[in-house]
């Protein structure tokens, strides 16, 4: 066995600080996005991360910027933890020409190569390939890079699932897969859609190692994602993490949710995961209620910043709408 | 005979899961096996005349699933509990099934899964049955001798002799003290350790470890209770307990490897050993660690100024041996059928 987990994780109290900004910058973000899409200030759809910061925040704040992540329909909060400009995020979403893909991408299509964020994606499972791709290029170019990618429960019933995981076996590819499990398909509960119980056991059937971490815990997340990541830029291979999460918010903005119930909710909402890394924070005198409420004004403002420059920004002009929409090789 | 006798199912969907798949070699225990294994320990139930069962329910379906394959004649019912994913499960459970008479309790989980149950299900006796990962208070029993002794123990038919241990044993126990006052139990061992937080919960390097006490000395253990018969060979499967320190590689007088995971030996350097007795309470560093119960870390400890403790309790929850209650079984007559002619 390789050397893992030589060190206990020893987070200093900056990485903690700005690991509750990232969590706190996803959930003030969906927040204002779920009522400027309300206001009609978005167009197309959103559908908001609220609830499994700890999932996207524990995994790339261990990421570097030669890594690589794909992403979902659910994209905001990858992003973000991704360190994607947020003022280009939310002028994105907005579809306005200071957007971080000048306002064509939108909610589904968002992407910053440059920060190694490769893509929401609006095809459920359709990031794993691009992730397996990726893998391939960072071990073919010997960058040391990792892919990793974040996808949700339904996507574990694609093909690509099954044909990305396979792929990235054989190839032993520096890929870690994030199942965000949180528990519905759109409106399918999982235990209806999924023949497994846990998705972390179809990774047996590609002989990878499968763990299910705390997907509300960002300490177990951080720690089996250290593991993971270890793992697959030494060579090892790629990985299968299941993280148990929730999402606050339905499906979409829109969606009437009649599919879970209110205790439902308030249960989960009672382990919210930026309360409890807050509440450890405070209890190991790691920081005060003060400093932390700081941080809070802080993010509110630079939101609040953010939408304001977007609402003030041009849309892009009619005779740009077949710029960029296609790469040219 | 037992008037009806009633048998509890614990199965935990959650066991046989985490980190150590990934950081060590530790089997990937998916539900599909915990459904063949219930099949079969509710056919070994009815062939032991059990009537009634009752189960903790959970959202995969095991023992739904199980019994729809099974078709066993006995009658089941899950407990009216809500279930919410989390060990209390299994300790909610334990407790109802106790309050309903059960016989004994049938697990399916790890070191864990029976730490739950063993928190409220008093004196029922237990047949525990590993699915988990670094097990030795479970065993990696044949599900249908699981079903069969649990059945002939609950019905009456294996009888334990007056004041004999030989069917059902008391395990012992450790109850986590701070400041005097019981916070919590292990079956096995509890461990401070260093890492700051709960995290990932398992353990598996030395070097993340301080202090351990272990409630009994088994020579086939994997874990950190495998530490126990390394440094006390001549104590295997005596009554005694021990207390272990470790060290750095630099200051310790010598280090003992043993499989910390699966498949993961490791060398751990040892700064102070002794065997406790029964009953013993032994005081630990007030330093602040993380405690782990039965290889998960599961209490922040962080305040140096209080008392932390463990009594090495031997009243710890019973136990069926599955082997001498199949055969006290065989001895009352319960597998011999007469010829009809005969009668």
């Amino acid at each position: 066995m390789s050397a893992t987990g030589t060190a206990a994780i020893e987070l200093d109290r900056d990485t903690l600080l700005g690991m509750y900004e990232r969590m706190l910058q996803i959930r003030t973000f969906e927040d204002m996005a779920g009522k400027n899409f309300a206001a009609g200030l978005i167009p197309g759809f959103v559908h908001l991360y609220a609830g499994e910061e700890a999932v996207a925040v524990g995994i790339c704040s261990q990421l570097t910027d030669t890594d690589v992540i794909t992403s979902t329909h659910r994209g905001h909060g990858h992003c973000i933890a991704k360190g994607v400009d947020i003022p280009g995020m939310v002028a994105e979403l907005m579809g306005k020409s200071t957007g971080i893909c000048k306002g064509k991408g939108g909610s589904m299509h968002i992407a910053d190569v440059e920060k190694g964020m490769l893509g929401a994606n609006g095809i459920v499972g359709g990031g794993i390939p691009l992730a397996c791709g990726a893998a391939l290029t960072a071990k073919t170019l010997g960058t040391g890079g990792v892919a990793v990618c974040f996808f949700g429960d339904g996507a574990s019933n694609q093909g690509t699932f099954h044909e990305g995981l396979n792929l990235a076996a054989i190839w032993n590819l520096p890929v870690v897969f994030v199942c965000e499990n949180n528990g519905y398909a759109e409106a399918t509960p999982v235990h209806y859609h999924c023949s497994a119980s846990d998705i972390a056991n179809r990774a047996s059937a590609y002989e990878i190692p499968g763990v299910v971490v705390d997907g509300l815990d960002v300490f177990a997340v951080y720690e089996a994602a250290r593991e993971a990541i270890d793992r697959a830029r030494r060579g090892d291979g790629p990985t299968l993490l299941e993280a148990k999460t929730y999402r606050y918010y339905g499906h979409f903005q829109g969606d009437q949710v009649t599919y879970r119930t209110a205790e439902e909710l308030e249960r989960f909402k009672q382990r919210d995961p930026i309360q409890a890394l807050r509440g450890a924070l405070i209890d190991r005198g790691l920081a005060t209620a003060e400093e932390l409420d700081a941080i809070d004004a802080r993010v509110t403002r630079q939101l609040d910043e953010a939408w304001n420059a977007a609402r003030a920004a041009p849309f892009p002009e009619p005779d740009e709408v077949l710029t960029d929409v296609y790469v040219s090789y | 005979m037992t008037a009806e006798p009633l048998v509890g199912i614990i199965a935990n969907p959650a066991s046989g899961k985490d980190i150590r798949r990934l950081v060590a070699h530790g089997s990937t225990f998916d539900n599909n096996e915990k459904i063949n294994i219930v099949r079969r320990v509710l056919l070994g139930l009815d062939a032991a005349g059990v009537e009634r069962v009752t189960y903790l329910p959970d959202g995969y379906g095991i023992v739904e699933r199980a019994a729809a394959a099974a078709k066993p004649r006995l009658a089941l019912k899950p407990l009216a509990m809500p279930v919410i994913g989390h060990a209390s499960d299994s300790t909610e459970a334990a407790a109802r099934l106790a309050d309903l008479g059960a016989g004994v309790i049938v697990t399916l989980g790890g070191d864990g899964t029976n730490r739950a149950v063993a928190k409220s299900c008093g004196d029922v006796p237990l047949v525990a049955v590993s699915t988990g990962t670094n097990n030795v208070f479970p065993r990696m029993i044949e599900g249908t001798l699981a079903g069969l002794a649990a059945g002939l123990v609950a019905s009456g038919i294996a009888q334990q002799p007056e004041g004999g241990d030989h069917i059902v044993r008391r395990a012992p126990r450790l109850v986590v003290r701070i400041d005097d006052a019981p916070v919590d139990i292990a079956l096995i061992d509890v461990v401070t350790s260093t890492h700051a937080w709960l995290g990932a919960r398992a353990l598996w390097e030395p070097g993340h470890l301080r202090e351990i006490v272990l409630s009994r000395i088994t020579p086939a253990a994997i874990g950190i209770a495998s530490l126990g018969s390394a440094l006390f060979p001549e104590a295997s499967e005596s009554h005694a307990g021990a207390w272990i320190a470790i060290g750095s590689e630099a200051d310790a007088p010598f280090s003992v490897t043993v499989p910390i995971a699966p498949g993961l030996m490791r060398a751990a350097p040892i700064a102070g050993k002794r065997l406790i007795e029964p009953g013993a309470n032994v005081t630990l560093q007030s330093e602040p660690c993380t405690i782990a119960l039965d290889g998960e870390r599961e209490i922040e400890f962080r305040d140096p100024s209080a008392h932390l403790s463990v009594t090495f309790d031997p009243h710890g929850p019973r136990v069926v041996d599955v082997e001498q209650a199949i055969r006290a079984g065989a001895l009352a007559g319960a597998f011999r059928t007469s010829p009809a002619h005969a009668s």
